[in-house]
């Protein structure tokens, strides 16, 4: 009980956060983080158990006929991303109060977060795919809300809807997928993680395919990697956590959830190494070139969410190890490296590269941060990012030549993004920029400083997370994997090739400037970007609906009703001819008073047409309701012909209340246009008068009013069937009608009220 | 169902049709009050009719002998009077409403 | 508002309370008898909007002694509170609860909720009169 009210503990904050950010406008980012680091400290005391092997269970039955539970399942796996997830998701809230400033939209920026912290902790504790997907929807409509943000540029709208677009796109196919793997392995993730895998299931490809759609577009693999580096329009602490050390985390989350399941097959290896290749050697080397401060951090994370990919794709005990270590350590040095960002930004007012130079002093505890965190992404010993490097290329080792090659020419690349987006603002000589710079608040350096340090201490003394991480690659792979790191390996091919990887990322950033007009210039070749492929889809689909829409639907109202009518008439008469054509012999004996009333009410329809004036159509309909009622009498209908005389001289009251009001009949139509419509008309009274006399002739189910015959009186305790039917039987059919009644009056009373202003009423 | 009154509610369809697809307003709403009579008679004529035999379980009887009207179309057109009353009046007052903005009834003069 | 007939006013004046009565009477009977929660609103409505028409919609709520549009909420809430009563108890949503009183009968929620549909034909049919009258 205690895990469920933590984990969506934030969608309760996120209701009284109005009150607190009106309440205490300066500590609101404090009060705030106490939850997501209330979760944090839950899961910390209850590790030890959970790394020894013992998962957190907790379970809700939500809708057990489809399998929808909302059950919680936390294991090494869930346990590395929950911590993440909840102690970086309240240095952010702490960091966005100042940085944020005086935004009129501050606490609106707190409600999506909080809500964001709880879908991303529900996914990555759900116990349920189908729980899983409703928490990585949320996931996905809350960056969409981050990302436009700043809703009055145009350019954050688009990069909003982009990302909103693909990850959906992707999430829809993923649905499919869990849904197969679902009927064929349960939902429970703890029923398919002990099952035999799906590996030989006869619809593998197609799950994995499908669950691959999911997770490379979630986490911005090429071809989909383009609507991270847009999704950069979003204010910087909200880039830092979801756009680079938790959300788009997920598809390796689940690709690594699912390894059990879907993982090392021919398949599996080839897909992920080959897209997890392609999506970190590109952003490896585009990274450095960037101008924006912030395009070099999100370029160099689409590298790395392509390493986790690809260490994934390798598999194995050292792959696995290698993935967990390395999301971690990317978490506790990307974080701090985008806020470093946020604070340039905030304090000079830019974020280009080049305008950024000689910031040491002016900023010198940023400057610490942004040291800590560049010496771990380079990978420097003792730093996590070492370790996590060495392990990487272990595995590597162990698996292909190739593979090593990739890794190493990445590597390089990072390097070099690191030098540009985390020392070289701080060196050479101080420029002049748009503000005159100081140091930033103490909420914007301390926090990225702790994660930053914990970056450093934790490669220093990695022992401590073994536990954690063993943990953490057990549960990726349900089975022990007891690789141990340590800091000194000895002199093994993976410490040359590291080696390597730092002179050649030095010799990089020496010729850096001679590099860099090269790098520019080859963005010329590729015309055909995937995000152009977007934008010309994009495009296209909305002029294709708007064809759509012009061939169906006009303006007239007229020509809208004749369409439908017609195409009723021809699918209808399809129907009929299906059934057997017209209706048989049909028998019928005159009776005099129906024969009269009928005649009565037909003639009175046919006057209130061809009636000049509109009082006397609205006399003539008083007369078809009473005719309606002296039916309903003769055919036992007693209530209906109460109701209906009642509803009749209402109806007639209101039609004169309005009618002098308005101005007389017009004869509108041209001839050719009644002639169309009489034949319209004529056709569908025709039509329907025939449908009616084949469904007399055709079988059909026996009525259900022998239940509420057989039960009226001795259940519901009414003699009056119709009655009971209403207010017992049906009555929640009931309760929607009278609640259309209400909102009926209610439209009537708006659209009444207030003549004189133009705009009062509302339009339908 | 009575042949007679299958032709009678066609002749409702076709009267409500041909006023639907007029362009003055107030005509729209007459054609609007046909097409619910015609509808109304439509549901209660569905299962049959049985003349003068209302659904009233007698006092003292448990449940009601055969040969007696389907209660259940009588309850669906109960609400359906109403409704329609209540989209009626909703009508009127956009017509209303409408005349007032732009002093015109004309349903072609109505697109943008 | 124009001063309303002599004949008008007496007949109004005589005839709305009788058709209230009324209206209450065909209400409570209707789980038996003809009548019910439709059928009385609506006569009670009809009998208002004469009412109404004779002295205009001021008067109307001054004899009502409460807004109609107020009505519509309190007759939707009876009816759902009705349907929670059986929920609350664990039961399906709108399943009806019956008491047997001593001279009265059976009562139960359906009632209830027949009142709840009453109010609400009253409250919106009234209200919405009383909207083209003001109009």
């Amino acid at each position: 009980m205690m895990l469920l009210l933590l984990i969506i503990g934030g969608l309760f904050t996120a209701l009284i956060t109005p009150v607190i950010c009106s309440r205490f406008p300066k500590k609101c980012g404090y009060l705030l983080s106490l939850q997501p680091f209330a979760v944090a400290l839950y899961l910390l005391r209850h590790a030890p158990s959970i790394t020894g092997g013992e998962p957190l269970r907790y379970k809700v039955e939500w809708l057990p006929s489809l399998g929808l539970s909302l059950s919680f399942y936390i294991d090494g796996l869930a346990l590395l991303f929950a911590l993440m997830v909840s102690i970086i998701g309240g240095v952010i809230l702490i960091y966005a109060r100042p940085y944020l400033g005086k935004h009129p939209d501050l606490t609106k920026f707190y409600v999506v977060l909080q809500i964001f912290i709880s879908a991303m902790l529900g996914v990555v504790c759900s116990g349920n795919l189908l729980g899983l997907f409703v928490f990585w929807e949320l996931t996905g409509i809350t960056s969409f809300l981050l990302i436009g943000f700043d809703h009055e540029k145009k350019s954050s709208r688009t990069a909003a809807l982009q990302a909103l677009l693909i990850t959906t796109a992707g999430s829809l196919a993923m649905f499919a997928g869990l849904l197969i793997m679902g009927q064929a392995g349960g939902f429970e993730l703890e029923t398919l993680l002990a099952g035999d895998g799906l590996q030989r299931h006869s619809l593998y490809l197609p799950i994995l395919l499908l669950v691959l759609a999911g997770a490379f577009t979630k986490s911005a693999q090429f071809p989909f990697h383009f609507w991270l580096p847009r999704a950069m329009a979003a204010p910087t602490p909200i880039s830092a956590y979801l756009h680079s050390a938790t959300m788009v985390k997920l598809g390796v989350f689940l690709l690594a959830r699912l390894y059990p399941v879907l993982g090392e097959t021919a398949y599996w290896e080839l897909l992920l190494m080959g897209f997890g290749g392609a999506t970190m050697i590109m952003g490896g080397w585009r990274s450095p070139f960037q101008d924006d401060l912030k395009a070099v951090l999100a370029y160099s994370t689409l590298s790395v969410l392509g390493m986790l990919v690809f260490a994934l794709g390798m598999g194995g005990p050292y792959g696995l190890t290698a993935m967990v270590l390395l999301t971690l350590a990317h978490s506790l040095y990307k974080a701090p490296l985008f806020l470093v960002a946020g604070n340039l930004d905030h304090e000079t007012g830019t974020r280009s590269i080049a305008a950024l130079s000689g910031l040491r002093d002016k900023l010198p505890l940023t400057f610490a941060v942004g040291l800590t965190a560049s010496v771990s992404m380079i990978g420097l010993p003792p730093t996590l990012g070492f370790v996590s490097k060495e392990v990487l290329l272990e595995a590597a080792w162990k698996h292909s030549p190739l593979a090593v090659t990739a890794i190493t020419v990445t590597a390089i690349g990072l390097v070099a993004a690191a030098w540009t987006a985390g020392l070289k603002p701080f060196r050479g000589p101080p420029k002049p920029t748009p503000r005159s710079p100081h140091e930033a608040p103490a909420p914007m350096w301390s926090g990225p400083l702790v994660l930053a340090l914990g970056g450093l201490l934790l490669g220093a003394a990695v022992g401590l997370l073994k536990p954690l991480y063993q943990a953490a690659a057990s549960a990726v792979s349900q089975d022990t994997v007891a690789v141990s790191v340590s800091l000194w390996h000895g002199f093994t091919p993976p410490l040359f090739t590291s080696m390597s990887i730092l002179l050649m990322g030095a010799v990089v950033i020496a010729s850096f400037d001679k590099l860099s007009p090269l790098m520019k210039l080859s963005l010329h070749f590729d015309r055909i970007r995937p995000s152009r492929i977007y934008l010309k889809c994009f495009d296209a689909l909305f002029a294709f609906a708007a064809r759509i829409t012009r061939m169906v639907q006009s303006d007239s109202l007229g020509v809208n009703l004749s369409i439908i009518l017609w195409t009723f008439l021809l699918l209808g008469g399809g129907v009929l001819w299906r059934l057997g054509g017209l209706p048989g012999q049909v028998t019928w004996e005159p009776k005099w008073l129906e024969i009269v009333l009928g005649s009565l009410m037909a003639a009175a329809a046919l006057g209130a047409v061809f009636a000049k004036a509109f009082m006397g159509s609205a006399i003539l309909l008083g007369m078809v309701g009473f005719s309606m009622s002296a039916v309903f009498m003769l055919y036992g209908a007693v209530d209906l012909a109460i109701t209906q005389i009642v509803v009749d001289t209402l109806t007639v009251l209101m039609l004169v209340l309005v009618v002098h009001k308005l101005p007389h009949f017009k004869n509108l139509s041209r001839a050719r246009n009644k002639l169309h419509d009489a034949i319209l008309s004529i056709s569908c009274g025709l039509f329907v008068t025939l449908l009616i006399l084949k469904a007399e002739q055709v079988d059909f189910q026996q009525s259900i009013s022998v239940f509420y015959n057989d039960h009226s009186v001795p259940d519901a305790y009414g003699r009056n069937i119709v009655n009971v039917i209403l207010v017992d039987f049906r009555a929640l059919d009931t309760l929607g009608e009278i609640t259309v009644l209400a909102t009926a009056a209610m439209g009537v009373i708006l659209l009444l009220r207030g003549n004189n202003d133009k705009r009062g009423g509302e339009t339908s | 169902m009575e042949p007679f009154w299958a032709v009678i509610v066609g002749v409702l369809f076709a009267a409500a049709v041909y006023m639907l697809l007029r362009r003055h307003l107030a005509k729209l709403a007459i054609g609007l009050i046909l097409l619910s009579n015609a509808a109304n008679l439509l549901i209660l004529s569905a299962p049959g009719l049985v003349r003068g035999r209302p659904d009233f379980v007698p006092e003292g009887a448990q449940v009601l002998g055969p040969g007696h009207a389907d209660p259940l179309p009588q309850a669906l057109i109960l609400t359906a009077i109403v409704i329609g009353f209540g989209v009626l009046a909703f009508f009127l007052a956009l017509m209303r409403r409408v005349f007032l903005e732009v002093s015109d009834l004309d349903v072609e003069m109505l697109k943008e | 508002m124009k001063k309303p007939s002599l004949l008008l006013e007496m007949a109004a004046r005589r005839q709305t309370p009788v058709l209230l009565i009324v209206s209450l009477w065909v209400l409570f009977r209707g789980h038996n008898h003809p009548g019910g929660g439709f059928i009385g609103g609506l006569l009670a409505a009809g009998g208002l909007g004469f009412y109404s028409l004779t002295y205009g919609p001021k008067a109307t709520r001054r004899y009502m002694r409460i807004d109609p549009i107020r009505l519509i909420g309190i007759g939707c809430l009876t009816a759902l509170g009705a349907g929670l009563m059986g929920w609350l108890g664990g039961l399906p949503f709108l399943t009806g609860i019956w008491t047997d009183l001593p001279l009265i009968g059976k009562v139960g929620t359906p009632l209830l909720f027949d009142i709840g549909v009453y109010l609400t034909v009253i409250g919106a049919a009234v209200s919405m009169l009383h909207a083209f009258e003001e109009a």
